[in-house]
């Protein structure tokens, strides 16, 4: 694979999957929290939460030089939180 | 991706940079305009300039005409005239869900009849949802381009091994290393400012990129959601009459009696002219980053003081202190002035970045061939950090030399984009080493211009009588000024720079040529 697809599949994972991950850990976590919270406080603490997350994920995700690693990484993440949320049933 | 993680980040440090660099460096000029956009108001509409506010007139004069005009509104929120800003505006809520708006006189309660200018707003709407595009893209762009500061940020400081160290090394007027010395020390001195705007700015809009816990909590009306942080919902116990309320003057001298003669901000009113009808009074002063300032509700029919309906749990508080941060409506001159200056440094810090990033370029670039990359970066840097700063100018003198009214096209936004334009389309043309100087000689001359336009204007149009009410206009022109003089320092000093850069690019390239000959 040349440099400038590797560059751009990892651009796209990043963000792309990145996005996908913040998505569902902030409903994950609006429901977790909608257990303790209102609903608004819910919401808000949810998605505070997601993006120093997404800024964390893309930060690591430049830190990683195997792409398959990374590959790994944010599909078993995104999986994990897909599940999540469906476990609190907010999917 | 390179070996390490500082190099790593250097990398995503530079191209994260240079992708959104000049639509972040128009965020940041345009943001921190509009800690002064109240006063940019003024300066642009002169006859507000000499209005002279009495709260309790404005009070009255507001109330009656939201009591003629929408007095079976659901809700009524007012703005309250104050010197920073003498006209009351306001809107309310209709039955069938529609909004309803006005800017009145404050002394008349008449329907204002100015020019219609966007003033100040235009900067400060600029900065949030940018300009000739749907909101909704123009608002995901700007967060998009805050998210990717916010990483250039972070990436930026893993970036730097010796920070502190950095942070006291300038050498000025080297090449190179004089754009990087200026991109930390401007990076360094105002990095808390830097990270709290950026990150603010982010989560306020997080409703457009991440709304589906919202829409799935309150799937009738997502937007509750704002209600609810803001205020604790009470169920309504009695079904909603029509019922005589209070005057004005009756409720106003209620809370005279509690807090005596404060300046206030906003007036609401819950189901006016019913028997629930709920009155809640602001102050203006504000000591906290959180927006808390004092506030009374009062049952309008009966004068009864309400409970606080004031949302004070800590995410309630931590949601209120992030629009605080960033809104900065707790600062005072002197601390509004340091976040209009910590803005202008972030400018100043994409600025030096996107030059270090261009310069590098060219130094590494071993064959001496037109590269169309560095060509477009060098004339884009030049149309936005000089361009931009042009086209606001001439916003500026384009309200002094047309009149807009409602009817005619916005002279002042289409001057805007034209010198803009103008400006681009000069750059793409000039060559290398003229590109700075000519546009910085444009900004100095607009510069230095504006404020004579504008005395001529106001001793034409009769709005000087004293110190006091030229004062209104001139403090801006003094920043004109102050401009004026920083880009006639920078048109001084940028050509050692360059020189700098050439003469270590020509004994590169004849280091090389050596090589090859022999």
């Amino acid at each position: 694979m040349s440099y400038r697809i590797k560059v751009f599949y990892r651009f796209l994972l990043i963000f792309g999957i990145g996005f996908a991950c913040m998505a569902y850990l902030s409903l994950g976590l609006t429901g977790l929290f909608r257990l303790i919270l209102n609903k608004a406080e819910a919401i808000y603490l949810a998605a505070f939460i997601s993006i120093l997350f997404y800024v964390f994920f893309v930060i690591l995700g430049f830190c990683i030089q195997s792409l398959r690693k990374l590959t790994g990484l944010s599909i078993f993440l995104c999986v994990l939180f897909f599940v999540a949320t469906r476990m609190v049933s907010y999917a | 991706m390179h070996k390490g993680i500082r190099q790593s980040m250097a990398w995503l440090h530079s191209w994260t940079g240079l992708i959104f660099g000049w639509l972040v460096f128009a965020i940041f000029l345009m943001g921190s305009l509009s800690y002064y956009r109240h006063e940019i108001n003024l300066w642009m509409q002169p006859p507000l300039a000499q209005y002279e506010i009495k709260q309790d007139v404005s009070i009255k004069t507001a109330y009656q005409y939201l009591q003629e005009h929408a007095p079976d509104a659901k809700s009524w929120y007012l703005t309250i005239a104050t010197p920073e800003s003498p006209v009351n505006t306001m809107y309310w809520e209709k039955p069938d869900g529609g909004y309803g708006n006005a800017t009145l006189d404050a002394n008349t309660g008449k329907e204002l009849q100015l020019s219609a200018t966007e003033g100040g707003d235009f900067f400060y709407r600029f900065h949030y949802q940018l300009f000739g595009m749907p909101i909704l893209i123009g608002r995901l762009l700007v967060c998009i381009a805050a998210f990717i500061m916010l990483i250039a940020l972070v990436s930026g400081i893993i970036t730097h091994k010796k920070i502190f160290t950095d942070f006291f090394t300038l050498r000025t007027f080297k090449s190179q290393r004089s754009w990087l010395d200026f991109h930390n020390i401007s990076s360094v001195v105002a990095l808390p400012f830097f990270l709290t705007i950026t990150f603010t700015g982010l989560a306020i809009f997080f409703y457009l990129y991440l709304s589906w816990g919202m829409q799935k909590l309150y799937p009738e009306n997502p937007y509750q959601y704002f209600t609810e942080i803001r205020t604790k919902t009470v169920p309504e116990s009695q079904s909603i009459q029509p019922a005589q309320n209070l005057t004005i003057e009756q409720l106003a001298g209620q809370v005279q009696q509690s807090w005596g003669n404060q300046t206030l901000s906003t007036i609401s009113v819950k189901n006016p002219n019913t028997n629930q009808a709920q009155i809640t009074f602001i102050q203006k002063e504000d000591h906290s980053i959180t927006r808390n300032q004092a506030q009374i509700t009062l049952n309008a029919s009966t004068g009864k003081v309400l409970a606080d309906t004031r949302n004070n749990s800590a995410i309630a508080t931590l949601n209120a202190g992030v629009y605080g941060l960033h809104m900065a409506t707790f600062a005072q001159p002197l601390l509004r002035l340091g976040f209009f200056f910590s803005g202008i440094l972030g400018c100043v810090m994409i600025a030096s970045g996107l030059l270090l990033w261009s310069l590098k370029r060219q130094i590494q670039n071993k064959r001496s061939q037109f590269h169309f990359g560095h060509y477009l970066v060098d004339r884009l840097n030049v149309a936005t950090f000089v361009g931009l700063p042009c086209a606001t100018v001439a916003y500026l003198s384009a309200n002094r030399l047309f009149t807009v009214t409602p009817n005619s096209i916005n002279y002042e936004i289409y001057s805007f984009f034209l010198v803009w334009l103008m400006s681009l389309i000069i750059a793409l043309v000039t060559k290398k080493q003229y590109l700075w100087r000519t546009q910085l000689s444009i900004f100095i001359v607009l510069c230095m211009m504006l404020p004579i336009l504008n005395l001529s204007y106001l001793l034409q149009h009769d709005y000087i009588q004293s110190f006091n009410s030229y004062w209104a206009f001139a403090r801006i022109d003094v920043f004109l000024w102050i401009f004026a003089v920083l880009a006639i320092f920078i048109f001084c000093k940028i050509q050692p720079i360059q020189h700098k850069a050439v003469e270590k690019l020509q004994k590169k390239l004849n280091k090389l040529n050596t090589e090859v000959s022999s």
